[in-house]
């Protein structure tokens, strides 16, 4: 198929299209054209009337708020616990009073570096306070007794590898939490 | 009728209903089809009345409507002659087909082929301006081109056109 035309076939064609043109629109001027498509509109389900441009804008409006103050309650509520699964406070001390670190003196500690190195930051310093105030404690109680020299506690039971793996697991999400905040108050 | 607005673009959509057959004709080739099609032209028109926005393109935006609903009732046919090839052997006689002299026959017979094996944008453009009477500016619009690009399909499709049907009568 060539690209060049003659101005004699380009007649041709239009005369060929003219002819069917004509002899269909014959057909097509007979016929009651826009009767049969009102007959058919008629015959149509009444459309929904389209929600107007306004209207559009305000139930995105109203979405995106929506969203937005839900997003706001969950992140600023206070009563939301930072941890995903809330832990009791009973079960926590209970755990941390079975820990021997926890419940013996600092000065009855075994001078172990791996064990101290194995505590956080914040483990230490409460097994510190936990210490005084244990050791405190002890004293009054000597004192009412009359007797200074007070029995040696108990031994605890050792721990279980569960157990002490539930300790490093909060011993963590709580250094994670106070990382957090310390982050979260510097970035304020 | 929705209201006065939409009975008042209907009204003015259906100046433009011949043109709209013309358009239908030149994709499917026959006027029993080109009928109905025009009428779902108007009907598809009707049900999206609502996102006209600017009445003054409503012309161009119907020629749209048009092209686009011939051009699916094409694939519909293609798919349907498919069908019907697996199917078993086809009818030699098209019930359609307008009561012409048998030369005229012969001759419009050739230029259908000749649309019919156009590239889909030559062909859009050749129906558009052959059969609708569309200015190169509203061409452009209706087809989403510019234009030069629109005269340039025109001109390769008319080549085409002229190049087979001078092919066919000369045996």
């Amino acid at each position: 198929m060539g690209k060049s035309i003659e101005p004699q076939d380009l007649e041709k064609i239009d005369r060929l299209v003219h002819a069917e043109v004509v002899q269909a629109l014959e057909k097509f001027r007979a016929g009651d054209f826009e009767g049969r498509v009102y007959r058919r509109i008629a015959a149509e389900p009444r459309p929904a009337k389209g929600i107007m441009f306004p209207a559009k804008i305000a139930v995105l409006v109203a979405a995106v708020l929506v969203l937005a103050i839900s997003a706001a309650v969950t992140i600023f509520n206070p009563s939301r616990s930072p941890l995903p699964v809330p832990i009791d406070p009973g079960d926590f001390a209970a755990v941390l009073s079975r820990l021997p670190s926890f419940s013996r003196p600092a000065s009855e500690l075994p001078s172990r570096p791996a064990a101290e190195a194995f505590l956080s930051e914040a483990g230490r310093a409460f097994t510190s306070v936990l210490a005084s105030a244990g050791g405190a404690e002890q004293a009054e109680q000597g004192a009412e007794e009359g007797h200074a020299v007070r029995p040696a506690p108990p031994r605890p039971a050792p721990l279980t590898m569960r157990k002490r793996m539930e300790i490093l697991f909060r011993d963590k999400v709580i250094e994670r939490v106070l990382l957090s905040c310390a982050h979260r108050t510097k970035e304020v | 009728m929705r209201g006065d607005e939409d009975a008042k673009l209907l009204e003015d959509m259906m100046t433009c209903q011949e043109a709209v057959f013309r358009i239908c004709l030149g994709f499917s080739r026959n006027a029993s089809d080109a009928e109905d099609l025009s009428q779902d032209v108007y009907l598809k028109a009707y049900r999206s009345l609502q996102n006209v926005r600017h009445p003054y393109l409503v012309k161009e935006w119907l020629f749209r409507i048009a092209r686009n609903t011939s051009l699916d009732h094409g694939k519909r046919q293609r798919l349907a002659r498919e069908l019907e090839r697996a199917a078993g052997p086809r009818s030699a006689v098209d019930p359609k087909t307008p009561e012409t002299s048998s030369m005229t026959r012969e001759r419009l017979e050739s230029l259908k082929t000749a649309i019919s094996r156009l590239p889909r944008k030559q062909r859009e453009v050749f129906v558009l301006r052959e059969y609708g009477g569309l200015s190169y500016e509203e061409l452009g619009r209706v087809v989403g081109a510019k234009s030069g690009t629109v005269m340039s399909r025109l001109n390769r499709a008319r080549a085409a056109v002229a190049s087979f049907v001078k092919k066919a009568e000369h045996g």
